[in-house]
C-alpha cells in the first residue's frame, strides 16, 4: 500500500513536472522574461561606446528581430479590407517595404534614448488574455517618462512574439491602419507602395 | 499662443463689459438698471422706445467706452493684417490634402479590384480539388479575426472639418518650420538646457490649480494629494517652482489632468476633430476644456493687459525649444501626416482619460 502511494506520488510529481515543462514556454512569465532580457541587452549595446553606430544597429537588430512578428504587424497595420485589395505579389512587396520603414523608425527612436544614460525601466502589471500578454513598461528619463505597452502573442514553434507596441497610448498598428485607410481611400495600391518606397530611407545627416 | 492672446483680449473685453453692465463698484445690479445707466450716459430717455435710437445709443456707448490702448491697437491691426496674409498664403498652397472618396465609391473600387483579382487568378481548379484545403497551413483571415482589437480604427472617422483641419495642419507645419523652429533653435543655442528646463518647471508649477481642480472633479483623491504635495514642495524648496525636487528626490510624478479629460471621464465623447492654430490637434471636447482650464490658470488673473498672452507665448516658445526634433521625426515617419496626428491624438487622449 505504501509502495502504491509512493508510486502514485512520484507519478503525480512527474506529471506535474511534465506539465510544468509543457506550459513553461507559453506561460506569460516567459514573455516578460523575454522582454526583460531583450531590453537589457539592447541597453547593454547602447551603453557600449566601443561600437560604431552601424555595429550597434546590427547588434540591436540581431536582438530585436526574433522578438517581433514583423509580418503580422505589417498585415494588421494594413487591415483586412486593404489587405484583400493586394495581390500576393503586392503583399510581399508591401511587407518588405513596411518592415524596412518600421525598423528605420525604431532605430531613430532608439538613437534618441542613446544619450540618456539615466533611463530606468519599470515593468507594470501584465495583462493576460488567451494566448496574449500585454506588458506595460515605463521608461523614466531625466525630465520625462514614456509609457510603453508591449503586446505579445504566442504561437507554436515561434514562441512569444510582439505584434504591437503602444507608446503613450498610441498603438503602432492602429496609427498605421488609420493612415493606410486614409491613403487608400484616394490612392491606388501601387501609388501607396510607391510612397512607402520613397520614404523608405530617411535622410541621414 | 496668439490665439490665446486673442482669447485674453476677448475675455478682457467680456469682463470689462460685464462689469459695466451688471455692477457698479462691485455691486451687482439688474440688467434693466444697467441699461438705464447706459441710456442716461448717452442722453437717451427710456421713454423713447425707438429701436434704432436705442441701438445707436448702445453702439455709441460701447464705442466710446471701449478700452483704449491706442498703441497696441495699432499693433493689433497690423497683426491681424499679417495673420490674414499668412492664412491666404497658407490656404493657397498645396495643402497636406487628399479628397477622400465617398464610401460607396470606395466600395465600387473594392469590387473592381476584387473582380480584377478574380479574373486574373484561375480559381476553378482550386475549387474543384478542394479536398486539400484543410492542409493550408494558415488562413491569413483568421489572424484578422483573432486580432480584432484594432478594427475600430477602420470605422470612418466623423471629421466634418477635414478640409479646414488639413489646411490648419499645413499652417501649423509652416509656422513651425518657418518661425518657431529657427527662433527656438537660436534661443536654445544661447540658453542652457538647465535654464530652459527650469522655466518649463516654473510654468508647469503654475498649472497646479487646474490640475488640482480636475483631479478633484474626477474624484482622484490620491493624485490630488500628490499634486498638492508637489506644489507645496516645489514652490518652496524648488525656488518658486523653478526646480522639481518632488520628482527628482521623492519621485512624485506629475499628473497631467485637464478639463477635457474630466469631461471624458464622465462619458463625454471627443466630438469632431479640430486642429487649432498654434496649438495643434484637438477636438470639440478638449478645445472646450482648454477654455475652461484658462480660467483656472493664475496667469489669467494677473494685472496688465498683455501679461497672460506674453506669459503663454513665452511658455509655448520655451517648451518648443526643449522639444526640437520630435515633430520632425513624426513627420518623417508618417505616411499621411494629418491622419496620423488625428489618430495619435485621439488614442493618446483615450489613454489619459482611462488612467
Amino acid at each position: 500500500m505504501k509502495k502504491l502511494i509512493g508510486a502514485l506520488f512520484i507519478l503525480l510529481l512527474m506529471g506535474n513536472v511534465a506539465f510544468a515543462e509543457k506550459t513553461d514556454a507559453d506561460a506569460p512569465e516567459a514573455a516578460e522574461a523575454l522582454l526583460r532580457k531583450s531590453i537589457e541587452s539592447v541597453f547593454d549595446v547602447l551603453k557600449n561606446e566601443a561600437l560604431t553606430s552601424q555595429e550597434q544597429k546590427e547588434k540591436i537588430e540581431a536582438i530585436v528581430d526574433p522578438v517581433f512578428n514583423y509580418e503580422l504587424i505589417a498585415m494588421l497595420s494594413l487591415g483586412r479590407r486593404n489587405w484583400s485589395r493586394l495581390d500576393p505579389e503586392q503583399r510581399e512587396v508591401f511587407v518588405e517595404r513596411f518592415v524596412t520603414r518600421l525598423k528605420d523608425s525604431y532605430f531613430e527612436n532608439i538613437a534618441m534614448i542613446q544619450g540618456d544614460a539615466e533611463t530606468n525601466v519599470d515593468y507594470g502589471e501584465r495583462e493576460v488574455e488567451s494566448g496574449r500578454v500585454h506588458i506595460p513598461v515605463r521608461a523614466g528619463m531625466k525630465d520625462s517618462s514614456v509609457d510603453m505597452r508591449y503586446k505579445f502573442h504566442f504561437s507554436e514553434g515561434e514562441g512569444w512574439r510582439i505584434y504591437d507596441v503602444e507608446i503613450n497610448g498610441v498603438s503602432i498598428v492602429a496609427s498605421y491602419r488609420s493612415q493606410f485607410n486614409q491613403v487608400l481611400a484616394s490612392q491606388s495600391v501601387d501609388e501607396m507602395l510607391e510612397a512607402l518606397k520613397t520614404l523608405e530611407a530617411p535622410e541621414v545627416e | 499662443m496668439t490665439i490665446r492672446a486673442y482669447g485674453v483680449e476677448f475675455m478682457d473685453a467680456a469682463r470689462f463689459w460685464s462689469c459695466r453692465l451688471f455692477s457698479v463698484d462691485g455691486f451687482v445690479k439688474s440688467p434693466i438698471s444697467a441699461l438705464r445707466t447706459i441710456f442716461e450716459e448717452s442722453h437717451v430717455r427710456l421713454s423713447t422706445l425707438n429701436p434704432s435710437k436705442i441701438a445707436r445709443a448702445l453702439i455709441l456707448n460701447f464705442y466710446l467706452c471701449r478700452p483704449k490702448p491706442t498703441f497696441y491697437e495699432f499693433i493689433r491691426v497690423g497683426r491681424i493684417f499679417l495673420a490674414a496674409l499668412f492664412l491666404t498664403w497658407c490656404f493657397s498652397g498645396p495643402a497636406v490634402a487628399y479628397s477622400p472618396l465617398e464610401s460607396d465609391e470606395l466600395e465600387q473600387k473594392d469590387r473592381d479590384t476584387q473582380q480584377q483579382v478574380d479574373e486574373a487568378v484561375e480559381f476553378d481548379e482550386f475549387d474543384e480539388f478542394d479536398e486539400f484545403d484543410g492542409f493550408d497551413d494558415f488562413d491569413e483571415f483568421d489572424e484578422f479575426d483573432e486580432f480584432d482589437e484594432f478594427d475600430r480604427h477602420d470605422e470612418a472617422v466623423f471629421d466634418p472639418l477635414s478640409g479646414y483641419n488639413r489646411a490648419m495642419t499645413t499652417f501649423n507645419d509652416r509656422l513651425y518650420f518657418w518661425a518657431v523652429k529657427p527662433a527656438a533653435t537660436g534661443y536654445a543655442r544661447i540658453t542652457p538646457v538647465l535654464v530652459r528646463q527650469s522655466v518649463n518647471n516654473f510654468f508647469r508649477n503654475l498649472g497646479y490649480p487646474a490640475r488640482f481642480i480636475n483631479c478633484i472633479l474626477q474624484l482622484k483623491g490620491e493624485d490630488a494629494v500628490n499634486e498638492t504635495a508637489r506644489f507645496l514642495l516645489n514652490s518652496t524648496a524648488g525656488m518658486a517652482g523653478f526646480f522639481d525636487p518632488a520628482r527628482d528626490s521623492l519621485g512624485i510624478e506629475p499628473h497631467d489632468e485637464d478639463f477635457g479629460q474630466t469631461l471624458g471621464r464622465y462619458g463625454l465623447g471627443g466630438g469632431f476633430h479640430l486642429v487649432l492654430p498654434f496649438l495643434g490637434p484637438s477636438n470639440l471636447r478638449d478645445a472646450t476644456g482648454l477654455v475652461v482650464d484658462m480660467f483656472m490658470d493664475p496667469v489669467f488673473y494677473m494685472e496688465g493687459y498683455y501679461t497672460g498672452s506674453i506669459s503663454w507665448t513665452v511658455d509655448g516658445f520655451n517648451y518648443a525649444s526643449l522639444h526640437i526634433g520630435e515633430y520632425e521625426r513624426i513627420k518623417n515617419e508618417a505616411i499621411d501626416l494629418y491622419a496620423f496626428l488625428r489618430n495619435a491624438y485621439e488614442q493618446n487622449r483615450e489613454k489619459k482619460i482611462r488612467e
